[in-house]
């Protein structure tokens, strides 16, 4: 990430072949810069684990929609006006005071892009894809997450067309909050079974 | 990878941007642009796992990307061999990406971030859930999403999933569906030797199992 330090501005071998691929595609009328533009934006601004937290809060308060979240993930997004790529199949997966679920993509890094974003560098790193199949105590301890051992550990492989988003069990002390409050506890770590929502006093985990 | 052992620690990342160079938004929405629009490119799995394994683990995600991208145009015939290389050449001497707007096409990428219709779903699954199923030791060089550390490991059907097109397809040259699966593994059956009780669920392909015992 550093090399380019002292030559501020140098491009590297990745910026100019993807500024040349632009060029070249932009010229053959295969893509527009300001389709490219809106993507970005898109992913930048609107579509993020924002979305995610907002049902999972959702399913704390509701009942109804956490029954249906799990029955059928694709249509309980659909609801809150969450979908498309990479969404066409969800599925949620709830943690019980004896299960922890948690998320990989071993072949690649697929993610269920509406509700939680692109991914991060972490998600997408060998060792992640790697070790969280097989050693998943020793990551979430990497993680700074600390199960029992009477937990029982269930690590979804997302190595089909499913995508897995883990509905996280609501912390106690938290039956003031209302659902946008309840949505400031659930982070992106939290939605992939990385991390379980904490309630700090006074600011939102 | 799964499985796979030499790795060193996962280096979680607070307040990680989504794209943390400019250029890798660009690869990301160029991808979805192409792929919203029916651009001439494929799926891209199978030229990022046609990448030699010592580039792969040394590229960053979008790197890899990028890389898949020229091919799938090469591919194509959108690209000739030198067409890149000269144009960095030419942005190397102060050229400059043109502008384009097109209306259509971003109407075309916002609404494929939408929810949509959900497929038709189709029955047709060999096994039930419950099932104890083993899945084939796949060998072939063809594309396939078939992770190796399942291979030739029996498991246990969790949950039938809708038919959904089948990987090797987009390499042999067909389109056709078939039933998926949630197979259930215990760990101890993965990796006899590691003590470990978890239990990994991974997503198959019919075409991958068969009975077991």
């Amino acid at each position: 990430m550093s090399e380019g330090h002292h030559h501020a501005r140098e491009k590297s071998p990745s910026e100019l072949r993807t500024m040349a691929l632009e060029a070249l595609l932009v010229e053959r009328g295969l893509i527009s810069t300001d389709a490219v533009d809106a993507v970005v934006e898109l992913f930048q601004n609107e579509i993020g684990p924002r979305r995610g937290a907002r049902m999972v809060a959702r399913a704390w308060v509701d009942p109804a929609y956490r029954k249906r979240l799990l029955a059928d993930g694709t249509a309980a997004a659909a609801e809150m006006g969450y979908g498309g790529a990479e969404g066409e199949r969800l599925v949620c997966v709830a943690n019980t005071p004896d299960t922890h679920n948690a998320i990989v993509c071993t072949l690649c890094s697929c993610y269920p892009w509406p509700v939680l974003g692109v991914p991060p560098v972490w998600y997408k790193s060998p060792p992640y894809r790697a070790r969280m199949v097989r050693e998943p105590r020793a990551v979430l301890r990497e993680f700074g997450l600390e199960l029992p051992d009477t937990t029982a550990i269930r690590i979804w492989d997302s190595s089909a067309e499913v995508r897995y988003i883990v509905l996280p069990m609501r912390p106690d002390g938290t039956e003031h909050l209302d659902e946008e409050g309840l949505a400031d506890l659930v982070t992106r770590d939290c939605m992939v079974g990385v991390a379980v929502p904490h309630v700090t006093e006074g600011v939102a985990a | 990878m799964g499985g796979m052992q030499g790795f060193g620690a996962v280096a979680p990342e607070p307040s990680e941007p989504p794209f943390r160079e400019r250029w890798e938004g660009r690869v990301f929405g160029m991808s979805l642009t192409l792929w919203a629009t029916g651009g001439p490119i494929g799926g891209m799995r199978p030229q990022l796992e046609r990448i030699e394994t010592e580039r792969y683990l040394a590229s960053s995600y979008y790197e890899r990307w990028e890389h898949a991208l020229e091919v799938m145009l090469a591919e194509h015939g959108v690209l000739g061999p030198t067409d890149v290389d000269r144009r960095v050449e030419a942005l190397r001497a102060g050229g400059q990406v043109p502008e384009r707007s097109d209306p259509a096409m971003v109407e075309a990428v916002l609404t494929d971030m939408e929810p949509r219709p959900p497929a038709q779903p189709e029955g047709g699954h060999r096994f039930a859930a419950g099932q104890p199923v083993r899945v084939r030791r796949i060998s072939t060089a063809v594309h396939n999403r078939c992770p190796r550390y399942v291979r030739g490991v029996a498991g246990v059907v969790e949950r039938l999933l809708a038919p959904d097109w089948l990987p090797e397809n987009e390499d042999l040259g067909e389109q056709r569906r078939a039933p998926c699966y949630t197979v259930s593994f215990a760990a101890a059956d993965l990796w006899p030797d590691d003590g470990a009780e978890h239990t990994v669920l991974v997503d198959l392909w019919e075409t991958y199992l068969e009975e077991a015992g």
